[in-house]
């Protein structure tokens, strides 16, 4: 195969109506795009009153991820819990964190129960961040929650759980925690 | 102060799991596993995230699983 050391082709296309036929019918077709670069973009960029894309799977090695699973894959997860007492009518923090350094950090869901055997007549749990109560829910034991829209938090902001007990009669431990993804930025 | 290989972790973001243990005096017993570094650090901090935050005690955290599991595994010749 030739080597070409400095080559540039541009298309550059101008018209109303353009049409890139790539039809290929074969028994085996490979289409490699390896792309090596300190930085690559690759933009696609539609602008369409309609725009039908459809990405077919047919191969069991395909794999997709959403954004929640993709980070995981890239050890990008966390998950922190924490535990503590809290006294009859009143609250405590379980868990907190600071998000780190050159993140920004996406909250995927957070929980806390009682885990002793206690008999509370209200229990509430508040993820917060920084000083503002974010999320409030409450029940007899315990309660969990997986946000369909994420929470965002940035580098240094502490974000955390509280929970809370009404007419336990005593101090009761409690378990919490919150989890989500952070993604790397510069 | 300079920070301990512990709170560069915490700050750094170089771990996936941290569980706390909130203590009587307001401290916190705080272990952080997972990321790149294959140990885990256990720490006691008093006043984490605060202005004063100080770290009380730091232990290294051994990686890999436990001897016997380790032996079982290559007994098994499915070693890590």
């Amino acid at each position: 195969m030739a080597d070409y050391p400095d080559w540039t082709r541009l298309f550059q296309l101008a018209g109303t109506e353009i049409t890139i036929p790539i039809n290929i019918e074969t028994s085996d077709v490979t289409i490699p795009i390896s792309i090596v670069a300190a930085t690559a973009t690759v933009d696609v960029n539609l602008a369409a009153q309609v725009a039908n894309i459809t990405f077919e799977f047919a191969d069991q090695s395909v794999a997709v991820f959403d954004a929640a699973k993709w980070f995981a894959h890239e050890a990008a997860q966390f998950f922190v819990t924490g535990s503590d007492d809290v006294g009859d009518n009143s609250t405590a923090v379980l868990a907190t964190r600071a998000v780190p350094g050159n993140r920004v950090s996406y909250i995927a869901g957070y929980g806390f129960g009682l885990i002793e055997a206690a008999t509370p007549n209200a229990v509430h749990g508040y993820l917060y961040i920084d000083e503002a109560v974010i999320i409030t829910s409450g029940s007899h034991r315990g309660s969990g929650f997986i946000f369909d829209t994420p929470l965002r938090a940035t580098a240094g902001q502490v974000v955390g759980v509280w929970a809370g007990q009404w007419g336990s009669g005593g101090a009761f431990r409690y378990r919490g925690g919150f989890w989500g993804y952070d993604e790397v930025v510069e | 102060m300079p920070l301990t290989p512990g709170q560069r972790r915490l700050y750094g973001g170089g771990y996936n799991y941290m569980a706390q243990a909130r203590q009587p005096d307001g401290s916190v017993v705080i272990i952080v596993t997972g990321g790149k570094l294959p140990i885990g650090h256990l720490m006691h901090v008093r006043d984490l995230w605060g202005e004063h935050e100080e770290v009380l005690y730091e232990e290294v955290l051994p990686p890999g699983p436990p001897p016997w599991i380790q032996d079982r595994l290559e007994e098994a010749g499915r070693g890590p």
